[in-house]
């Protein structure tokens, strides 16, 4: 589904970096719920110094062409703005990113993020950092993602991400300088990407669908995806029974209006030629047993198999010791 | 969330930045020395700032801007841009529909398409993303958006550009953009249509886009018929869920119309025998097509049923064995029936068929809920003792191992 913005993005526009692709098509930002959740802890120190600008590097994968990003991890970034000028820790930013190298050698600088109220002229510093020099996003173009989540009053809000490409303004734009230019102006328009907070595995969504549900409860929430009793899949026969019970209600008053005969349309398709033996408990019952019986068999026919080949390595190494 | 210019220099340095792109584009050293004498050299302050802009204006014609690289062009355009917001003091006084600047952008479009081996020459994407830039400079509830993006349209239509590129990032949320921006509903109409007309190879997301927009907008006799062209001649088989309340109701108005009156019979599963002579190309694709549905509409007639033989369908439908087996791999390849065929024995077991509903048919639409309500009601029994049963094979293997 795509989510409702206010901005358009058709292609990527033209970035000052080296390894631009010159195909174009659009850009897409992908974050890690692992990686949104740091981030929101790094920027959400920003509350405590609200003139105080709080950065870090985000870091993952890219693909070649530069269109794709995936955010995996993120750390912070010592900085401190004074005035006009902004000075940011290079020395920490090299340090953890070659540290973070050595357990993901295929991961990159990516970009930057903040949790800025406003995009101003140090911000296109900041950005400029991230897409020049060794260590950075360099040669591919930066992208600078905003957790904004305080109000013009500093009042906490609900954190909103917005990811950017810095679009590039005059020579800047150009390949390769020409003679006599002198490309140095850190000028950025930045221009709107689409961006997606994914779950990566099973038990990252698990973890999630717990956060979520648990949104309210004051107890503490606890996920285990070894469980072995049976509460889970009674909870979740619960949880389907609820839906069905809950269809149910609301197709006893469905109107003919547009969305429900969508829903009809979209019920009739799915369910009406269901497998005939979910509704009949006996044969249910009895394919279920088949399945376990063979689960079991294989379980025997591994052991006895896996008991045969100890037996022949036990013979073997006894006939050699005999030998000697 | 908008876009946001940032520019780290002087504004007379982004003037002499600018004389220089164009003068080395021009191959002359003209433009550079003649906008320095706009300003003051002590105080770097503009002393004509009319004089100023119209030398801007005029040196930023098409034919200019033409002989900029593709890769100098955006960017060069971005600082024209920066330049002229400072100049006339706002940026949607750039972008009106008088607006020079993207008459000049739209004239820059290349009227052929370039070769692989031309990688200088300006590309219709590249136009395409400064009118994407331009788009989100400007605020969401602002008129200038809708001149926008029919200009977008407008370059689609006639550069050489994909649909693709737009389906999704336009398409999706165009109404919304139209409708916040405060356009009339002729013209949300107008380029919604307008939009559609860009799809030459009638893809199922654009009959996903006619379908929320029909829910919201009645159709003229114009805009039904376009609808129906569009439906008969994309790929998608199954079109009945194109048919809302709006749709039902427009099809009632104008039953008198062939268009109409085809669409309605494609709808219910009849064979169609004669298309209007806007679509006698197409012909046989559309009675192909409608086969594929009264096929369908046939197994639902007969759902009880699950097996069929191939002498059980009738012979209006297929003429041969052959015939059938091609139609039912189409149909299974368009989604609308699935199941599995046995040649040697000449049956087809039937697994699933998509249900035809109408907005409008109400009878049928009542007989649709109480099968789904009937088979609601079977599946939860069913779940009531799903873990009954799990207990219980479970205890019975624990005990079967304990022995």
């Amino acid at each position: 589904m795509v989510s409702e913005t206010s901005f358009m993005h058709i292609v990527r526009p033209n970035v000052a970096s080296p390894a631009n692709s010159s195909i174009a098509s659009p850009c897409k930002v992908k974050i890690h719920a692992s990686a949104s959740f740091q981030i929101l802890e790094i920027v959400s120190k920003q509350i405590l110094t609200p003139d105080k600008r709080v950065i870090g590097t985000l870091l993952g994968y890219r693909s070649d062409d530069g269109t794709e990003y995936e955010v995996r991890d993120v750390f912070m970034v010592p900085s401190s703005e004074t005035g006009d000028s902004i000075a940011i820790d290079d020395h920490a930013h090299k340090t953890l990113f070659q540290l973070y190298k050595k357990a993901h050698p295929k991961e990159h600088v990516l970009g930057w993020f903040d949790g800025s109220k406003t995009i101003n002229a140090d911000t296109a510093l900041i950005h400029d950092f991230f897409s020049k020099g060794s260590d950075r996003a360099f040669p591919y173009p930066a992208i600078y993602l905003n957790a904004k989540y305080l109000t013009e009053n500093n009042e906490v809000t609900t954190p909103e991400i917005s990811t950017y490409v810095g679009a590039a303004v005059g020579k800047s734009g150009a390949t390769s300088g020409k003679v006599g230019w002198n490309v140095s102006s850190s000028s950025y328009i930045f221009s709107p990407v689409p961006n997606e907070v994914m779950s990566g595995t099973a038990s990252e969504k698990l973890a999630l669908n717990a956060l979520t549900d648990s949104q309210y409860s004051e107890s503490p929430v606890t996920v285990s995806a070894t469980a072995t009793d049976l509460s889970f899949l009674s909870s979740q026969i619960k949880s389907v029974t609820k839906t069905i019970d809950n269809l149910l209600y609301y197709i006893n008053n469905a109107s003919s209006s547009d969305s429900d005969i969508d829903l009809l349309r979209l019920l009739s398709n799915n369910l009406l030629d269901r497998p005939q033996y979910l509704t009949d408990l006996k044969e249910l019952e009895s394919h279920f047993r088949v399945h376990n019986q063979d689960v079991v068999m294989i379980e025997y026919l591994t052991k006895a198999v896996k008991e045969q080949i100890e037996l022949i390595a036990r013979l073997t190494a006894s006939s050699e010791a005999d030998r000697k | 969330m908008t876009s946001v210019i940032v520019v780290d220099s002087e504004f007379k340095e982004c003037i002499n930045e600018y004389g220089q792109i164009i003068d080395s584009a021009n191959e002359k050293k003209i433009l550079g020395e003649e906008l320095n004498k706009f300003f003051d050299e002590k105080t770097n302050e503009i002393q004509d700032k009319e004089g100023l802009k119209k030398l801007i204006y005029t040196s930023s014609s098409a034919p200019v801007l033409s002989k900029l690289s593709d890769k100098e062009f955006e960017s060069t355009f971005n600082l024209l841009i920066y330049i002229l917001s400072e100049l006339e003091g706002s940026l949607l006084s750039l972008f009106n529909e008088k607006s020079t600047l993207v008459e000049s952008l739209v004239q820059c479009i290349p009227t052929e398409e370039p070769s692989l081996r031309d990688r200088k020459c300006i590309k219709a994407t590249t136009i395409l993303s400064v009118l994407n830039t331009i788009f989100n400079f400007l605020p969401e509830t602002s008129k200038e958006r809708v001149f926008i993006l029919s200009t977008i349209l407008k370059v689609v239509e006639q550069s050489y550009t994909s649909f693709e590129l737009i389906q999704t990032s336009v398409g999706t949320q165009l109404v919304r953009w139209l409708e916040n921006a405060g356009a009339s509903v002729e013209s949300i109409k107008q380029l919604f249509w307008k939009f559609i007309s860009l799809d030459d190879q009638k893809r199922r997301e654009t009959l996903d886009l006619i379908k929320s927009f029909t829910a919201k907008y009645s159709l003229t006799l114009e805009e039904l018929q376009q609808l129906i062209k569009f439906a008969l001649l994309s790929s998608t088989v199954d079109i009945s869920f194109l048919v809302n309340n709006n749709v039902a109701k427009a099809l009632q108005s104008f039953s008198n119309d062939e268009y109409a009156q085809l669409f309605q019979k494609y709808i219910k599963g009849e064979l169609a025998t004669s298309v209007p002579s806007d679509l006698k190309e197409s012909q046989e694709f559309i009675y192909q097509k409608s086969r594929i549905v009264a096929l369908a509409q046939f197994f639902v007639a007969n759902e009880g049923k699950g097996i069929f033989k191939y002498s059980d369908i009738p012979s209006s439908l297929v003429s041969s064995s052959a015939d059938f087996e091609l139609i039912l791999i189409n149909s299974i390849k368009s989604g609308v029936i699935e199941g599995r065929l046995n040649q040697v024995e000449e049956v087809f077991a039937l697994s699933r068929v998509n249900r035809f509903i109408l907005a409008g048919d109400d009878e049928s639409i009542n007989k649709n809920w109480a099968s789904v309500r009937q088979s609601l009601t079977e599946w939860k029994g069913a779940l009531e003792n799903i873990e009954e049963i799990v207990n219980a094979t479970r205890e019975n293997i624990v005990n079967s191992n304990s022995d």
